[in-house]
């Protein structure tokens, strides 16, 4: 008959080597991941990665789409993302009108991304249909939205967040000199919490770059790359497209794995930068 | 009594009509900031509108059938969404019975059992993996895990059991994209992001009380078990909450290791498809009835995760009172 | 004893708890501001109870009592800027230069111009020193760079910064010391010209050489302004100023000549605070 005393050494044991045996899994799992994409990457990379389009073995078409796609979603999402958040930071109180959108907001920031792809290619369809140009639903300007659209829920969380942690003296001593709280906010409040405001663009932007549901229905895809502004007025393709559509060719599974080690060391910088930067404005 | 000075932001209100000069320019701003507030609200209706108007026809075709059915044949023209449904909400539940173990093991492991002077970093690095997008993940699972799991798990299995008894059955299948691939490497996925939250809710126990807990000669599973977890236990329901949500809506980490069949999956090792999954692969050629089909299930997918937020939501505030 | 003195010697307004007040104010001609029977309520809370404040032009008038009093709340009237916070209401009279100040027809920008305020906790903007302190006289004129480097220089020499300070005008405002931040913002505030600076505990988050530093400023800063100054520190206050209100619990129970306050105090109340046997 065992003590209680052993029974709760027993206990104890298993649940450490449980943890311990968890904490391998994921490390086994994750390291090998990571293994596989640096390794396959790595051995695919050349300088024609970054010169020739995907059918000539290069990934051009694939970065310029995700840079050009990524920046205008962003400009898109910082506007409106900032504008709403400074809203529920220094405007709503403790109105419904902003528990409704704070709800919304979080809900925006879980839903599915493929979905966000798909009613913004309903919606492009339907408008440009009606218009008379159908032809050109599928555009780079449709994947933008589509990305922007995804990253504006991550924008206004960190805006309210960092706002938010802004002192209300510093409100108030704008206030007392007489300046309106418009003034306040643009010139004191917004400039105190730029180092946060940048972060979580960094952050949006991160993830808005590994982004491919959303794509498949309205960047869609392209063999070149785009010279100009106005190809963004065309099917453009994007990194995340290539892998997905380059995986399943055996002449092209190196190029693939090369795309998704790109992608991946661009969203870890950019994390990187991004806790940096949180870490000096914290001091 | 307490002269209440300090107030949070949102405890002001701007009172527009007192400022004289640059009265205007103050509303405006204002009105700026509402509308992009609004905007949200707008944005959300839309996404449900696009989705509601883009799928009626299949839902006025095929009526309450659409959910029970898993036809899916293009030549007639019928369409039932009820496999990629079943396959959504099995990868799911799967992948959640799978990665949450682990995640509070992983995060336990960290919080109490790591040397402190790894702790941090492999905490950073996790943080990171979670940044990293899903179709990495489904590179991933396709060349290293699915192979992995044929050769070292179903292979054995098959050849082990009878194929005509219920595990043969079970454990039949096929291999390289199945039920079973896609939910451990949706498993994966969530791991470093719900390893994330649960940690940090673990850190935000007072260290008084785990103190507390060990001077009264707990054990670190007594601990754990007693104290900690039902200290933050709201928090972790929420963020298993909001885990489940993220599995429900993967799209590229599923899509290149599920089969894409649109039957019931027969075995846990059978092709099947999600629904988020069936949308991806099939748009492409999809027209008419059929793309009206996909963009329905989209909408079911939408609502499903809408409820499984509201549910997290209500979860975690009143975690708050 | 003017007419004001007498009134207010006598008509002793009977408060909530029966305790008495004892006013000695100034003239009244030599008034720029005074508030009367003010009550102020958070919420349903009332906080202040029937406040008569009397603040004599170019002088130093010290609010003190103990933590929750209410002297930091009877400050916070005197700008409105309490009127950021919905739930905080004020009722009374505040007369300022012959016009109602919580009336709803003062225009609380203007208010803001004449009359300034410090805050407990230094707020430097993030923005330059030079942009600190031209910050509020950007909001009223426009000046030319020549009128503006003036104002600057003047400002922050008045606030006994200049010295300090002007080999780096265009660094940022928050890279400075504490002691000198809290001066930064005095150069601030008296750049508009007001003609009352309001300054709610300036010194309780310095060190002890930036306060006396502090203190220095507010000395020669009385030549050119009103001060109204809310301070714990009783040293500070009898150092300082020339008239004393003695506040507790959201009333104002002694006001005066701050050397009669604190030699030969009327209220037992202020008795007992002054000699430190409460605070």
């Amino acid at each position: 008959m065992m003590s209680r005393a052993a029974n709760r050494r027993i206990a104890n044991t298993i649940f450490t080597v449980s943890c311990y045996f968890a904490a391998m899994i994921a490390v086994v799992a994750l390291a090998s991941l990571f293994v596989s994409l640096f390794w396959n990457g790595f051995s695919g990379l050349s300088l024609s990665t970054f010169t020739k389009d995907s059918q000539q073995g290069g990934l051009l078409n694939g970065i310029l789409g995700s840079l050009a796609m990524c920046a205008l979603g962003m400009v898109f999402a910082l506007i409106i993302g900032i504008l709403a958040g400074t809203w529920l930071a220094e405007y709503s109180g403790t109105s419904k009108l902003g528990q409704y959108v704070r709800f919304m907001n979080d809900v925006l920031l879980s839903a599915p991304s493929i979905l966000i792809g798909l009613a913004v290619y309903t919606y492009f369809y339907m408008v440009l249909k009606a218009a008379g140009y159908p032809q050109y639903t599928y555009s780079g300007i449709a994947g933008a939205t589509a990305l922007g659209l995804l990253a504006v829920p991550i924008v206004v969380r960190t805006t309210e967040d960092m706002l938010n942690l802004q002192p209300s003296a510093l409100r108030e001593a704008g206030v007392a000199l007489g300046a309106s709280r418009g003034l306040v906010i643009r010139q004191i409040i917004w400039r105190s919490a730029r180092t946060g405001l940048l972060t979580g663009g960094l952050l949006a932007f991160a993830r808005i770059s590994g982004e491919t549901a959303p794509l498949l229905f309205t960047a869609l895809g392209n063999d070149a790359h785009i010279t100009k502004l106005s190809d963004l007025g065309d099917k453009v393709s994007a990194l995340p497209l290539l892998i997905n559509s380059l995986y399943q060719l055996p002449d092209s599974v190196s190029l693939a794995w090369t795309a998704a080690l790109l992608i991946s060391l661009a969203v870890l910088v950019v994390n990187i930068i991004g806790r940096v930067l949180a870490a000096r404005g914290a001091r | 009594m307490t002269a209440v000075v300090a107030e949070t932001a949102s405890d002001m209100q701007v009172q527009a009509s007192r400022i004289v000069r640059g009265s205007w320019g103050e509303s405006l701003f204002r009105a700026a900031c509402l509308s992009a507030a609004t905007f949200l609200l707008v944005l959300l209706a839309g996404v449900m509108g696009a989705l509601l108007v883009g799928g009626w026809p299949a839902f006025h075709q095929f009526g309450f059938g659409f959910f029970v059915s898993s036809t899916w044949d293009t030549n007639n023209d019928v369409y039932g969404a009820a496999g990629p449904i079943f396959g959504t909400l099995a990868t799911a539940a799967i992948s959640l019975f799978i990665a949450l173990p682990l995640a509070i093991g992983v995060a336990v492991f960290l919080v109490e059992f790591c040397p402190k002077v790894l702790a941090q970093p492999i905490s950073t690095v996790i943080d990171l993996l979670a940044g990293i997008p899903s179709i990495v993940y489904g590179m991933w699972g396709f060349f290293v895990f699915a192979p992995l799991v044929a050769n070292y798990i179903q292979t054995p299995l098959t050849s082990a059991l009878n194929p005509d008894g219920f595990w043969g059955k079970f454990f039949a299948g096929v291999p390289n994209g199945n039920l079973f691939v896609a939910s451990v490497v949706l498993a994966i996925m969530i791991l470093p992001y719900m390893t994330s939250v649960f940690r940090e809710l673990m850190l935000s126990v007072p260290s008084a009380v785990r103190e507390a807990a060990y001077g009264l000669g707990c054990t670190p599973f007594e601990v754990v078990r007693s104290v900690m977890i039902p200290f933050v236990q709201r928090g972790m329901i929420g963020g298993t909450m909001l885990g489940l949500g993220r599995a429900l809506g993967e799209t590229m980490a599923v899509t290149f290791v599920i089969g894409n069949t649109h039957n019931f999956p027969k075995g846990l090792f059978d092709a099947t498809s999600t629904i988020a999954s069936t949308i991806a692969n099939e748009f492409a050629e999809a027209s008419g009835l059929k793309l009206a089909s996909l963009i329905a299930m989209g909408l079911i997918l939408f609502l499903i995760t809408f409820a499984v937020l509201a549910l997290a939501r209500m979860l975690l505030n009143s975690n708050k009172s | 004893m003017t007419e004001t003195a007498v009134r207010a010697a006598i008509d002793i307004p009977a408060n909530a708890t029966g305790e008495e007040q004892f006013m000695t104010a100034p003239p009244s001609d030599k008034l720029v501001l005074e508030t009367r029977g003010l009550n102020f309520y958070y919420g349903t809370h009332q906080t202040l109870f029937d406040v008569n404040l009397p603040v004599e032009k170019n002088k130093v008038t010290a609010l003190i009592g103990p933590s929750g009093c209410g002297k930091s709340t009877l400050l916070r009237t005197l700008n409105r800027i309490y009127s950021l916070y919905p739930k905080q209401r004020a009722e009374g009279e505040i007369v300022f230069d012959g016009s109602e100040v919580l009336s709803s027809a003062m225009q609380v920008d203007k208010l803001r111009e004449r009359i300034g305020m410090v805050f407990q906790k230094p707020t430097p903007f993030p923005m330059s020193i030079y942009d600190n302190v031209a910050f509020g006289v950007r909001l009223y004129h426009k000046k030319s760079k020549a009128q503006m480097d003036e104002i600057v220089e003047t400002s922050l020499r008045r606030a006994a910064l200049w010295d300090e300070v002007k080999d780096k005008l265009s660094q940022l405002g928050t890279g400075l010391s504490g002691g000198q931040q809290q001066r930064l913002c005095v150069a601030r505030g008296i750049a508009v010209e007001p003609e009352i600076l309001l300054l709610d505990e300036p010194a309780s988050a310095l060190d002890p050489i930036s306060t006396a530093k502090l203190e220095e400023t507010l000395a020669q800063l009385k030549k050119d302004f009103t001060i109204v100054i809310v301070t714990h520190n009783l040293q500070q206050a009898a150092r300082l100023s020339d008239y004393t209100g003695f506040m507790f619990l959201g009333k104002m129970i002694e006001f005066g000549p701050t050397a009669e306050l604190f030699q030969s105090p009327r209220a037992q109340r202020t008795r007992d605070y002054v000699t430190g046997r409460f605070g």
